[in-house]
């Protein structure tokens, strides 16, 4: 793999992260262990989401479909069957890669808004869905899973912060790979990518498949960790405004200030939570500021190279 | 065959109703590039709002009607001026970024209105008092006159719509925007004008749609999102960019929600529209008469 | 066998036949440049080459095989590349980044770059000159380099056949004559080379073989020389013989002697990108004046037209009356009595003729208004007749009436004009004509024209200025323009 300065800079930046994080448990309430964890599961979601927008210039406008599918997938099998809670979760993530490459990916060779639009709608149906089908899984209120993966805050801490290296990982190895400059190429300008001979949706095909794979497999995680299954988490609106939110406000294009950004978020929304209703409507406010003000990120500044 | 003539009936107001709210949508989709992701929250705001002045405050309905519709109109300036504006001017954000960049705003501005909607009046969906009471018959069925009312309010609305912009100056040069922003700068026309018409027109489309449904079927700031993706069904459906085929496809769309709600049941509703969207988008994405 | 064939190739778009039935050949190792005024297909031409577009009939042979129908990526594959004009290079990524791109199998499973990747891109680098920025980012960098980069990308996939679109735009005349040296000499024996461009003198002394276009069909074929002294070629981008009747509709200089201008422009620059358009064009036009700016394709006529009406940026000044518009908007500059219809017409298509010249009467009550459709109507009796009907369905050469007469709804003090005869039949060229002669001479209209067709510039104007590569190459009274700048204009 060849390296440019930055990139060189984003491995000396993750590694940094990593040994903060393992260590922190250690000086840390349970409590905000917990937190952590959940922001660590929220983190897989943002950084699928820049994969998406940052490389392959295609914009997500409901990375819930995925995650809500891969979550209710794994919900349901560990409801209705026997299965080990692991390979509930599997089942979970294989469902959102189908569920995704059937009604989204397709999306992705029209050129203008469409891509866009059908995400969106996308969230909508599978909330509709769920609503219907309210007797298997518990509409509004939710779904309570029998199976649990570990009772011990430490274990799920370490588990969600594997999950984050191992999807960070594998994003960063495509990102700087040959596959990353194509798909940048492809975003940025499809014919002049073609003209170099790249057939590029099949690249943005893959971009896709890997987000709604970690997606479904950290929504799954998510809610076995939680012990329900819920709209308000894993499918709403608001929920996507978030994951949209912390990847911009940690910076695009990084892969790794995603991470960052979902920290500020979930963080942020627990301090807020005194706010009641409002938390939604102060962080959206901050957001947008953040949008016109700071559109690079924090990342995006700390990593600029100059 | 008394259920046809219901849903028939039905079927057509709340189809006239939508398709007031999509041609703004559709205006503002042609003449400026922007898919506004907080439609149903203007929708949902002007109904709310015209409802808390109703019956809270006790102003006559049409009065209450007229604030909602306010409301509305000062949101979406709210919206321009605080927002897309400022993000189209930005120079920190690269330009091939910017359109997404309005999109996310939208999105978040809808979250703001929600939540603001939430925490002011609470989340019980509300419908506003009739205009009159009691119903008549027609063609042995039953009709409330409230009903009647709202259909004529939207087709007149419709008609003055159609009269303002196809026989107007002012919407005339809306019409020109869309086909040519460079042409409209050459006749000595700034832009800013027309843009300040434009967002005041969207404000009062939505805002009108969002007080006769409010009147029709009630109004709650959950349901901001369907409506906005119900707005998104109609005007692919219609062919991005043709307010005309925003129109036809708001029958189509609300007259295919309407016989789900009365044949199968009324909360699968929506679920016809996104259907629809998504067959579209995978066979024939401009739509009906789609320009783009 | 030549390496490239094209037989009887058409390509429509609407009514528009932009491609006619054009036959030619292109032979392993050949240059061959096409050329033609704006309009003539030859770059659409290139485009049915590219695969940008498909032909409506006829058929292209690579290497023995028919590829019209082949997507672009296709035609790479089997030894086409291709360098656009308008490429974007990816910012966030060094040049050498850029140029490896080109270097990548197109497989979905690349996780890692070949090994020889790095020598192959460093030795494509070299090739153009460019080893001593091949760590640096693209923003960082000049546009000429920037355009080596991209022929690096293209040459690196050692093409059979290179297609060059408009190499030479935005690029000074230095830097012309360094990348055509690089391409010259980073080229092979057997590589074919097929480009298009504007800039005539470049192309001459670049290929070794010429084809000429117009309006659509082929009229020339051969050796540059003979090329460019062909005498129907010579027409088609001069107009009609150069000497007859210059200067024979204009009227005598207005007011320009005693120094009070309408219109006094010093622009400095005018950038697209990292492209300088123009560079130091000082005008003046006085009352009463007919000016022409005349100039090859890419001279920066229309730029330069952009920049006084605010629809692009510029360094400089326009001052209309002795007073500054630097900093005013388009719309605020047209209402102050300058009316403009452009290359592109900007007519309001889906309106009907009507309601396009009500849209230039907008300031307007209503008996005005009438009265001035009424002296509109007067002098373009075709758009009377036309005057329901959607502008869109009318031909090119009613069209540009309508142009005109929407910008003289607003009862202009200049007039300016972006190439109103590109693309018209004689017939209409002449009813043009003769309504510039009205407004000019009956009506006494300042105006401000840009054309290509040198003899309709030449009749009706009482001072030129010719434009070439983004600056004044030559001003003064029509009179003089033959004796002293004729032979600048072409060859």
């Amino acid at each position: 793999m060849s390296f440019s300065p930055s990139s060189k800079n984003l491995l000396r930046f993750a590694a940094f992260l990593l040994v903060v994080f393992a260590c922190l448990p250690w000086f840390l309430s349970l409590y905000i262990a917990g937190v952590l964890t959940i922001a660590f599961y929220f983190s897989v979601f943002t950084m699928s989401w820049d994969l998406l927008f940052g490389y392959s210039g295609e914009v997500n406008f409901g990375p819930t479909f995925l995650i809500g599918v891969g979550a209710y997938a794994a919900g349901l099998f560990n409801v209705n069957t026997h299965l080990p809670v692991l390979v509930c979760v599997l089942l979970g993530t294989l469902m959102a890669v189908i569920a995704g490459l059937l009604l989204v990916a397709p999306a992705l060779r029209l050129r203008g808004p469409y891509f866009c639009l059908i995400t969106l709608v996308s969230v909508l149906v599978l909330a509709e869905f769920i609503t219907i089908f309210a007797q298997y899984t518990g509409g509004e209120i939710g779904m309570t899973l029998p199976g649990i993966i570990s009772t011990s805050t430490m274990v799920n801490y370490y588990l969600a912060l594997a999950l984050v290296c191992v999807s960070a990982g594998v994003f960063l190895t495509i990102t700087s790979s040959p596959i990353g400059l194509i798909l940048q190429a492809g975003a940025q300008d499809p014919v002049a990518a073609e003209s170099l001979g790249f057939g590029i949706v099949k690249y943005k095909i893959l971009a896709f498949s890997l987000s709604a794979f970690f997606s479904g497999l950290s929504g799954a995680l998510l809610v076995f960790y939680m012990g329900t299954a819920s709209v308000s988490v894993v499918v709403s609106v608001s929920v996507i405004l978030q994951i949209i939110i912390a990847a911009i406000i940690g910076g695009r294009h990084t892969i790794l200030g995603p991470i960052l950004g979902s920290l500020f978020i979930i963080v942020t929304g627990q301090w807020l939570q005194y706010l009641g209703q409002l938390d939604y409507v102060a962080v959206s406010i901050l957001a947008l500021i953040i949008l016109l003000f700071l559109p690079d990120g924090i990342a995006g500044i700390a990593l600029r190279r100059r | 065959m008394h259920l046809l003539l219901q849903i028939l009936v039905n079927g057509f107001i709340v189809s006239s109703i939508y398709a007031l709210g999509a041609m703004g949508f559709s205006l503002m989709f042609g003449t400026a590039g922007i898919l506004n992701f907080a439609h149903g929250a203007y929708l949902v705001l002007a109904g709310i709002v015209a409802w808390f002045f109703i019956s809270h405050l006790k102003l006559p309905l049409l009065a209450g009607m007229g604030i909602g519709v306010l409301a509305s109109v000062i949101f979406s300036y709210l919206l321009f001026f605080l927002v897309v504006n400022p993000i189209d001017k930005s120079t920190r954000i690269p330009e091939g970024e910017k359109e997404i960049f309005v999109l996310t705003a939208t999105l978040l501005w809808s979250m703001i209105i929600q939540g603001l909607l939430d925490y002011i009046f609470g989340t019980t969906p509300v419908i506003i008092p009739p205009f009159a009471h009691g119903n008549m018959h027609l063609f042995a069925i039953k009709l409330t006159y409230n009903t009647l009312i709202l259909a004529a309010l939207s087709l007149c609305i419709i008609g003055l719509l159609w009269f303002v912009i196809n026989k107007t100056r002012a919407g005339k040069m809306l019409l020109a925007a869309s086909m040519s922003r460079t042409g409209l700068a050459i006749m000595g026309i700034e832009l800013k004008r027309v843009y300040l018409l434009l967002w005041g027109i969207y404000g009062v489309l939505a805002g009108v749609s969002g007080v006769l449904l409010c009147s029709f079927l009630g109004a709650s700031a959950e349901g901001a999102p369907d409506l906005t993706g119900l707005a998104f069904s109609i005007v692919v459906l219609g062919g991005l960019g043709s307010i005309t085929g925003s129109f036809i496809a708001s029958y189509i769309i609300g007259y295919l929600g309407t016989i789900t709600a009365y044949l199968v049941s009324p909360s699968y509703t929506s679920l016809p529209a996104f259907f629809v969207l998504v067959v579209i988008l995978l066979i024939r994405p401009q739509g009906l008469f789609g320009r783009f | 066998m030549a390496l490239l064939e094209a037989l009887g190739l058409s390509k429509r778009f609407g009514g528009i036949r932009a491609v006619r039935d054009v036959h030619f050949a292109v032979q392993e190792g050949e240059i061959v440049g096409l050329i033609g005024p704006n309009g003539s297909g030859k770059s659409t031409l290139l485009s049915l080459l590219m695969g940008v577009h498909k032909p409506n009939s006829g058929s292209i042979r690579f290497n023995g095989r028919e590829i019209q129908n082949w997507p672009i990526n296709k035609r790479i594959k089997h030894g086409m590349a291709i360098v656009f004009q308008h490429s974007r290079p990816l910012n966030r990524q060094t040049v050498l980044d850029n140029i490896k791109l080109a270097l990548l199998p197109d497989r979905v499973f690349n996780i890692h770059y070949p090994a020889d990747i790095e020598e192959k891109a460093l030795k494509a680098a070299r090739r153009l000159g460019l080893e001593d920025v091949v760590d640096s980012y693209p923003g960082s960098l000049p546009f000429g380099h920037l355009r080596r980069m991209e022929v690096a990308k293209a040459l690196a996939l050692e093409p059979r056949l290179l297609l060059l679109d408009e190499p030479f735009a935005g690029l000074t005349p230095s830097e012309v004559g360094e990348l055509a040296e690089l391409i010259l000499s980073a080229k092979t024996e057997s590589q074919a080379i097929v480009l298009v461009d504007h800039n005539v003198k470049a192309v001459y002394s670049f290929v070794n073989r010429i084809i000429a276009l117009y309006v659509g069909n082929k009229i020339a074929d051969g050796q540059p020389r003979e090329v460019m002294a062909d005498a129907e070629v010579r027409r088609v981008f001069l107009g009609k013989s150069m000497d007859e009747e210059a200067g024979s509709l204009s009227c005598p200089v207005g007011s320009s002697a005693d120094g009070n201008f309408l219109m006094d422009l010093n622009i400095e620059s005018v950038k697209y990108g990292k492209a300088e358009i123009l560079s130091d064009v000082a005008i003046r036009i006085g009352e009463g004046d007919f000016v022409s700016l005349v100039g090859l394709n890419g001279a920066g006529k229309s730029s330069l037209l952009k920049a006084i009406t605010r629809l692009v940026n510029y360094e400089g000044d326009v001052k209309w009356r002795g007073v500054s518009t630097k900093h005013m908007t388009t719309a605020q500059i047209i209402r102050l009595g300058i009316a403009f219809a452009p290359e592109t017409k900007e007519l309001f298509g889906y309106m009907s003729v009507k309601e396009n010249l009500e849209m230039g009467g907008q300031r307007l009550n209503r008996h005005e208004l009438q009265a001035r459709l009424d002296d509109v109507y007067e002098l373009f009796p075709i758009l009377k007749e036309r005057t329901a009907q959607p502008a869109y369905t009318l031909s090119g050469g009613e069209q540009q009436m309508l142009t005109i007469a929407r910008a003289m709804m607003q009862t202009p003090s200049l007039l300016i004009l972006d190439e109103p005869t590109l693309g018209l039949a004689p017939v209409a060229l002449d009813a043009i004509s003769e309504t510039l002669s009205t407004l000019h001479g009956k009506l006494g209209l300042t105006i401000l024209l840009a054309e290509q067709n040198l003899h309709f510039a030449l009749k009706h104007s009482n001072s030129i200025y010719l434009l070439d590569h983004g600056s004044i190459s030559w001003q003064g009274p029509v009179e003089s323009f033959v004796k002293e700048a004729g032979h600048k204009y072409l060859i």
